[in-house]
């Protein structure tokens, strides 16, 4: 131990009791007492003694071997905790965790703003009141949600009773749904939507197929949601019903097989002109923990480079993407959209990520795509 | 482990609606000058989202390392950073500039890092010390380079495993201790901070936090015991 204390002196100060507050003029010396000690021996430790205080340990321990091995002890002890490397720098060491921080928050800040917007409703218009206020009364009035309870069966037996019954309908060009009587409701009414978010939800599984080709004059698209409902829905790719349930499939990607993802977006990618697809495919690029399918969702983009969220996808792909072939999709999609524009020695925040990647990127295959594209661009790195 | 300098002074619920003061920390991500800082902050609370996302890439390095040098969990922290600057986007409008924005941003972090350990204590099954086990030679976490410089940290074997079993035994006792002390004792030997700072971060008094590192270095001084 280095630091063992050799100066004697009489000093105390009140650990444990009431101590005073310190200051620079009552950095007078006090006598430490052995009882004392214990209490004090990991403020010295720790540096938390002014020099009056730390003055006096120093003078009791010379003194007294027991109070010197308590204080050793403890330096000991502080020396061991500050030999470990403080969690932090071990467990971010490639950025990757902030970038991911960084998108979530970005997320949950669109989240919050939608959310601000819908509120922007006067109260007494805004359908989420009505609803809070119809929740309320239900809650706090449990004879009164007894008794609309009783009158909403009756009127659902009265309104089954009246609804036709015959064979399910037979599903040609129409876009279909395969559940038997609420499918032939919403069929009769083409305003609704022909997947509700309840079932979206319920999916367990999913599939999608193309039933006329994507190159064909009129590609049609299958999507298959498997549930204990289970049902399916037709259509072109730019059909509505279409894109929220493969938009559904990729948001939620957790829930289904990377290659439902892949196929969806294969669809999506047609509408890609669409900005709320794009802002899926950026979410996607970014999120989505498959690599292959982050780096279709790249692929999905290219052309619209120039939209400042894919661009800004596309940067945070080559700076923080956890699989290099991510990246260097990410760099081949930048590169060959600033050679589109002829703009590229101008860009001054792309050649500044790719000359980090080419110096400071872990694979070897990232840093010559850097290379090659730096060179491309006429920039190489230094 | 290195220490920072810090002064803080301020009273307020840590939640970003009333924190007075003055402080000036040495500890901070990318400096902007103060002039600057004052811009992004004002353009930021008249709604610019720009200027928000700014000001969080200026401070959120800094935030993340607090919350992995408290929690010690990636996912733990990364629900620490959005909280907390989900917190500060909502209370950024009533942000006054009485003390500097890192004191507040600091204070809000340090609450909600401890709302999330006691949110874990109250779990059982949420308590495996991720940094016990990754001292106990199970595979280490992260991507090429991490495990490059782990394995690197030192070339005497003996040492290294003494270095391991340290750390190790110090993970397993930071989980024993409670959110408090976890709390004291990271700020003080992670982040270097005084107990006074601590004191005025954590709202409460020195010799209060005096008191809780008292009693964290006990059960750590009974976890290393025969070890050093």
């Amino acid at each position: 131990m280095n630091d063992h204390p050799k100066n004697p002196g009489p000093e105390n100060s009140g650990f444990g009791g009431a101590p005073e507050p310190r200051s620079g003029a009552e950095s007078t010396v006090r006598t430490v007492r052995c009882k004392e000690v214990e209490s004090l021996a990991f403020l010295y430790a720790c540096d938390e003694l002014d020099a009056g205080e730390r003055a006096s340990m120093d003078a009791h321990v010379a003194a007294c071997p027991a109070c010197a091995a308590v204080l050793a002890r403890d330096v000991c002890l502080q020396q061991a905790v500050a030999s470990v490397e403080p969690p932090a720098d071990s467990l971010d060491r490639s950025g990757l965790l902030l970038a991911q921080c960084r998108s979530e928050l970005a997320e949950a800040l669109d989240d919050r703003q939608a959310a601000a917007g819908r509120s922007a409703w006067p109260t007494f218009l805004s359908p989420y009141a009505w609803w809070d206020a119809l929740r309320h009364t239900l809650i706090y009035h449990p004879a009164l949600s007894m008794s609309m309870l009783l009158v909403a069966g009756f009127l659902a037996g009265v309104a089954g009773q009246r609804l036709p019954v015959g064979p399910p309908p037979i599903i040609g060009s129409q876009p279909r749904i395969a559940a038997p009587p609420v499918a032939t409701a919403a069929s009769q009414a083409p305003a609704q939507p022909r997947v509700t978010e309840e079932q979206l939800r319920n999916a367990e599984s999913a599939h999608v197929a193309w039933v006329n080709p994507s190159g064909s004059s009129s590609p049609r698209v299958q999507v298959e949601l498997n549930s204990p409902d289970p049902m399916d829905i037709t259509g072109s790719p730019d059909d509505a019903d279409i894109q929220r349930a493969l938009t559904f499939l990729l948001e939620n990607g957790q829930r289904f097989d990377p290659d439902v993802r892949m196929d969806s977006l294969d669809v999506l990618r047609m509408n890609a002109s669409d900005p709320d697809v794009r802002r899926t495919l950026c979410a996607t690029a970014r999120l989505d923990r498959n690599p292959g399918v982050r780096r279709k969702a790249l692929d999905a983009l290219q052309g619209f480079e120039r939209d400042p969220m894919v661009r800004d996808a596309l940067l945070d792909a080559i700076e923080s993407d956890a699989d290099p072939g991510v990246r260097v999709e990410g760099i081949h999609l930048i590169l060959s959209s600033l050679q589109a524009e002829g703009a590229g020695a101008s860009d001054r925040q792309v050649l500044e990520i790719l000359r980090d990647r080419l110096h400071s990127d872990p694979s070897p295959a990232v840093r010559r795509h850097s290379a090659d594209a730096l060179q491309q661009l006429g920039q190489p790195g230094q | 482990m290195a220490a920072h300098g810090m002064t803080m002074t301020w009273s307020g619920n840590g939640s970003g609606d009333s924190v007075r003061g003055s402080a000036s920390i040495g500890v901070s991500g990318r400096s902007l000058a103060p002039a600057d800082e004052r811009s992004l902050i004002e353009r930021a609370q008249s709604g610019d989202r720009e200027a928000f996302e700014d000001l969080v890439h200026c401070f959120d390095r800094d935030v993340l390392r607090i919350a992995l040098n408290i929690l010690h969990r990636p996912e733990d922290a990364r629900d620490v950073y959005q909280e907390a600057f989900l917190k500060v986007y909502k209370n950024l409008p009533r942000f006054r500039f009485e003390c500097s924005f890192y004191t507040w941003l600091y204070r809000i972090v340090t609450n909600v890092c401890l709302d999330h350990l006691r949110r874990r204590s109250s779990r059982p099954e949420d308590q495996a010390p991720d940094l016990a086990s990754k001292a106990c030679g199970e595979p280490i976490p992260g991507d090429f380079f991490d495990r490059q410089q782990d394995m690197a940290a030192s070339s005497d074997p003996e040492r290294r495993m003494q270095g391991l079993e340290i750390a190790r035994r110090i993970s397993v006792a930071l989980e024993r201790l409670t959110p408090r002390e976890r709390m004291v004792f990271a700020m003080k030997h992670y982040q270097g901070m005084k107990l006074r700072d601590i004191g005025d971060a954590l709202g409460t008094t020195e010799e209060t936090v005096k008191n809780s590192l008292f009693r964290a270095t006990r059960k750590l001084r009974a976890q290393l015991e025969g070890l050093l």
